[in-house]
């Protein structure tokens, strides 16, 4: 048997190139090349109702499932394009915007593909769910070829969308709803400056929305926090380095002010690298670290909020280029 | 011939020799009921439909004949047990879970619907301006999606809400002539058309999610990687996986994107047309597969093989067959 | 004149086609060169020249293969200067300063000369490596090189800090050799493998705050459109650009690649990178030049750009199967 030992790394490394291999698998992190194998639904996923994060993963161009309270993952969904940033509804379902697609994809709690929102010339990166309306909001980076971006509304979150624009605005992100069921958003103008907007329930366009009390360098994710009546905003680029923390920002007419930060420590204690999308949950964030810096390998967190520090439980076992972070309820 | 009738013929014997002519007189493939080169699709059948009693337990198989007529056999026994005559050219057909069969009538642009074992339609779908080939009835919410080829133009999928005959249409994005459409157990439609003329068809499939709006144009990896799909005859759910139904059945699933699974070998003299999945109820998968054998000028059959094992066929029906185009299973008890 | 310099060569350039078709493009079993000994043609037996006055002109370099570097003005397309000391010259690029540096394939080498000089004002050495392409990091003034070095072994990114003389390498499993690098405005690179039969085109970066180099996705037009042949990257000022016939026009932000839109070039060539004419800073190039290997003749093309479309003039004379240009801007001083 001596002889054959050779055999086996070759026989890894082709498996993990596009091979038949139905389980995710364990202890090396995927070469960032797109997936070839079909979604893996485990039999945990297909019956639990426990909460779960689902991770969209640029560099396999998968969404991972993750069950919040272990880590594991539960399932894989294979087959998008570049999947970006995600949200989700209170019924369970997550959006997972596709940039490179043009397609925003609809997933049920289990996985399932429910839904596929199709905008030829978007680049959506971003979405949020109305939970007066049952609208969706989606944040296109950029138009295709050479223009703007917008905010795309999708009326109950099928058929045909209204786009939405801060004439100010070149680069969209980020947004969330407030109580009242106004859309906030950020991005950067055509300069690369750090933007935040706001669009009013009911009006036909968004506006700046001055940010005080600190500098955000470069969009991150941006969510309403109901039991602070504030919204956490995120810097991919705190301090204008590569690092990411989030800031409560509260909103007052049209000011924004910074009234606190949270910083967030990856599984070395040191800096995050890049944490493109966290999600507030239960008294806690969730999100990857996207590590282009070379520190650690990408991993997926949970750290206390708003204490932040050190993460209380984290996987790095599956991240390629983890981007978007959606709770499925 | 009453002079309707004359009208008729000469317009099915003009619609016979166009259609041919395209194909160059070889039966072109995926066109409607078209089985034999040159031959009138529909021929003047003679009188009224019949069906035996006694049936409502019984698992029916209905097959619709290029002669205008579908027969009805029981599924197990292969007996004859019913001819319905009511068509002008019958093509494709389909069942939903109560056991009511629905038949497309091509050139009349309208779908029948038929209780289990009924001799008259209880329900009649209004397609017009468009060509019917093909259906599929969701088990999930009942609603019927039509394939409509489009002779004059582009063809789509109608879908008609459980009950209504308001219908919702879903167009591709190439020239398309749809074909076949299939259903999920979730309510998810998979689509086929023949698309893109230039000499012969491509096959494009298409995907609707069950909350979609419109149909998503799906590239199916093939068993190998220059594959070309050409010439596919349906599509179909056997309860886990769908089905693409070309000179045999490759099978998929769809998330997202489409993975290929396998494929399953189908022998059989002539070529194969669209197949039906007898599926014991929801809560199972196929047992066996039942499909067209056109041969031409030979005989015709409707083959039975098991499944998903496939190979030779385990029984056949020649008898009272006449270039037989499509078909489906009504099960004797309600699912 | 031309016809002294060039016409007794005719034999020796005929050779050199044929050496430089082998070490372009990579092909399985055919080994690149490796050592600068082993296969050197015979070097022409004229020296570099170049005209005076050239400071306030903005010169077009031109890598041949012949191994000559013919250098023009710009806009007036005429032959200013040849560079001899190569000898088989590939990528080239120019910093803010106007120097030029033009890789050396088979010498192993990068050589760094200043607007309008004839003789070389520094030499980086590449060995074991084989330079293909460059690009200058106007952040820091350092050079990045992409190195192919063929099937027999990886190949690598080299960077060399600005005044350093030894560089720091960069290797990636996936890409495995480089054929394309260039950095945008805030010191971020592309790099990319062209191509590698049947594996495919791969793309990375490195941060300028990374250690190493980190695989992308870069998409295309849409998402069933695969890469082609990758010929090089460039930085258009705003966006990077893919040269894969026509140029596909991509941001890279924060790590993610967008498509933002493309560049239709007609009557393009498929041999070696296009380079951008850019002489305002911050803004987008406003032409785009490239050679054009023709079954007759050889020709550098130049194009509008963005817009691209018919070639809006085309430079011949003393063009020999050209592979790498670069611009050399005036300087303002």
């Amino acid at each position: 048997m001596k002889r054959y030992y050779w055999f086996v790394p070759i026989l890894f490394v082709l498996c993990a190139c596009g091979g038949n291999a139905v389980a995710p698998a364990l202890g090396v992190a995927p070469a960032p090349h797109p997936d070839r194998r079909s979604s893996w639904i485990s039999p945990e996923l297909e019956r639990t109702q426990a909460p779960l994060l689902f991770v969209s993963d640029a560099g396999t161009a998968d969404v991972y499932i993750y069950n919040v309270k272990t880590l594991k993952v539960v399932g894989t969904i294979t087959g998008f394009a570049q999947p970006q940033g995600e949200c989700s509804d209170n019924k369970g379902n997550v959006w997972v915007t596709d940039a490179s697609g043009g397609t925003v994809y609809e997933l049920s709690h289990r996985g399932h593909l429910e839904n596929e929102l199709v905008q030829k010339g978007a680049t959506p990166v971003g979405c949020t769910w109305d939970p007066t309306t049952g609208n969706l909001a989606v944040m296109s980076l950029l138009g295709v070829p050479s223009q703007s971006g917008g905010v795309l509304v999708f009326p109950k979150g099928v058929g045909t969308p209204t786009l939405y624009t801060n004439s100010k605005q070149y680069f969209y992100n980020f947004g969330d709803y407030d109580a009242g069921g106004n859309l906030f958003f950020d991005g950067r103008d055509a300069n690369g400056n750090f933007m935040l907007s706001e669009l009013p329930k009911g009006k036909s366009s968004a506006h700046t929305v001055a940010l005080t009390g600190g500098t955000i360098y470069f969009p991150g994710m941006v969510q309403w926090d109901a039991a602070k009546q504030d919204f956490i905003v995120g810097d991919q680029s705190c301090g204008n380095l590569y690092a990411s923390c989030v800031y409560s920002v509260k909103i007052a007419g049209n000011t924004a002010s910074i009234t606190g930060e949270t910083k967030l420590q990856n599984s070395a204690g040191g800096q995050l690298c890049d944490l493109v999308q966290g999600v507030l949950f239960n008294k806690e964030l969730l999100g990857s670290d996207n590590d282009f810096c070379g520190s650690t390998p990408s991993a997926t967190y949970i750290w206390p909020y708003p204490g932040g520090g050190a993460p209380t439980r984290y996987n790095g076992k599956t991240d390629s280029v983890p981007v978007g972070a959606a709770i499925s309820r | 011939m009453s002079s309707l009738t004359t009208l008729r013929v000469v317009a099915a014997l003009v619609a016979g020799g166009i259609l041919a002519g395209c194909g160059g007189g070889v039966p072109q493939v995926g066109g409607p009921g078209i089985t034999s080169a040159g031959a009138p699709a529909v021929r003047e059948h003679r009188g009224e439909s019949w069906m035996a009693k006694g049936l409502k337990n019984r698992d029916l198989l209905y097959v619709s004949n290029s002669d205008g007529v579908v027969n009805v056999y029981r599924y197990w026994q292969h007996t004859l047990v019913g001819v319905l005559t009511n068509f002008t050219q019958p093509v494709g057909e389909c069942a939903d879970a109560a056991g009511n069969v629905y038949i497309t009538d091509y050139t009349a642009e309208k779908v029948d619907e038929y209780a289990h074992g009924g001799k008259k339609p209880i329900k009649v779908y209004d397609d017009s301006p468009y060509q019917p080939q093909a259906c599929a009835v969701s088990a999930k919410t009942g609603d019927l999606a039509v394939a409509n080829y489009g002779y004059y133009q582009a063809g789509n999928i109608a879908v008609y809400p459980h009950g209504s005959g308001s219908p919702t249409f879903y167009g591709g994005t190439r020239d398309d002539h749809f074909i076949s459409c299939a259903y999920d157990d979730r309510g998810d439609l998979f689509a086929v058309s023949n698309a893109g003329y230039s000499g012969i068809y491509y096959s494009q499939f298409y995907y609707l999610p069950k909350r979609g709006a419109q149909l998503v144009p799906m590239n199916l990896p093939g068993p190998s990687r220059s594959w070309e799909w050409r010439g596919v005859r349906a599509v179909a759910w056997d309860g886990e996986y769908w089905l693409v139904d070309v000179y045999g059945l490759y099978r998929f699933t769809i998330n997202v994107k489409a993975t290929y699974v396998d494929t399953i070998t189908l022998q059989g003299d002539g070529d194969l047309g669209p197949v039906w999945i007898y599926r014991k109820n929801l809560k199972s998968t196929g047992s066996q597969v039942v499909g067209v054998e056109n041969n031409y000028g030979q005989t015709d059959s409707v083959d039975f093989w098991s499944y998903p094992a496939g190979g030779s066929p385990i029984a056949q029906i020649t008898k009272d067959l006449d270039g037989p185009s499509g078909l489906a299973v009504s099960m004797g008890t309600p699912q | 004149m031309m016809t002294n310099r060039y016409g007794h060569l005719f034999a020796l350039a005929a050779a050199a086609t044929m050496l430089a078709a082998c070490g372009g493009a990579p092909m399985q079993g055919v080994a690149v060169p490796q050592g600068a000994s082993s296969q050197r043609r015979v070097r022409p037996q004229h020296r570099s020249w170049m005209d005076l006055g050239l400071a306030k002109q903005d010169l077009l370099y031109v890598s041949n293969g012949n191994s000559e570097v013919t250098v023009y003005r710009y806009w007036q397309h005429t032959l200013v200067g040849v560079l001899t000391q190569f000898t088989q010259p590939k990528g080239e690029c120019a910093d803010s300063a106007g120097n030029v540096y033009i890789t050396d394939s088979t010498a192993q080498r990068i050589l760094e000369f200043a607007h309008g000089g004839t003789k070389p004002i520094k030499s980086f050495d590449d060995s074991p490596d084989s330079p293909y392409t460059c690009s200058i990091d106007p952040t820091t003034g350092n050079l990045a090189v992409a190195n192919q070095d063929g099937t027999s072994q990886p190949g690598s990114i080299a960077i060399w800090k600005k005044g350093s003389s030894s560089p720091t390498r960069y290797t990636d499993s996936l890409l495995y050799y480089f054929e394309g690098c260039a950095y945008d405005a805030n010191g971020n690179l592309l790099v990319t493998n062209g191509s590698r039969y049947p594996y495919g085109t791969y793309f990375a970066w490195l941060s300028k705050a990374g250690n190493k180099l980190i695989n992308i996705t870069v998409p295309g037009p849409d998402p069933s459109r695969a890469w082609g042949y990758v010929q090089g990257i460039q930085w258009d000022g705003k966006y990077f650009a893919i040269d894969d016939y026509y140029i596909y026009r991509i941001a890279l932000i924060h790590g993610q690649a967008y498509y933002v839109g493309e560049t239709e070039l007609d009557a393009a060539g498929s041999n070696g990178p296009y380079w951008i004419y850019n002489n305002k800073p911050g803004t987008q190039g406003t032409q785009v030049v490239g050679g054009v290997n023709g079954d007759e003749d050889s020709v550098v093309n130049y194009w509008h750009y963005p817009s691209g479309g018919e070639p809006i003039f085309g430079l011949s004379h003393g063009i020999d199967n050209p592979f790498g240009v670069t611009v050399s801007l005036k300087q303002q001083k």
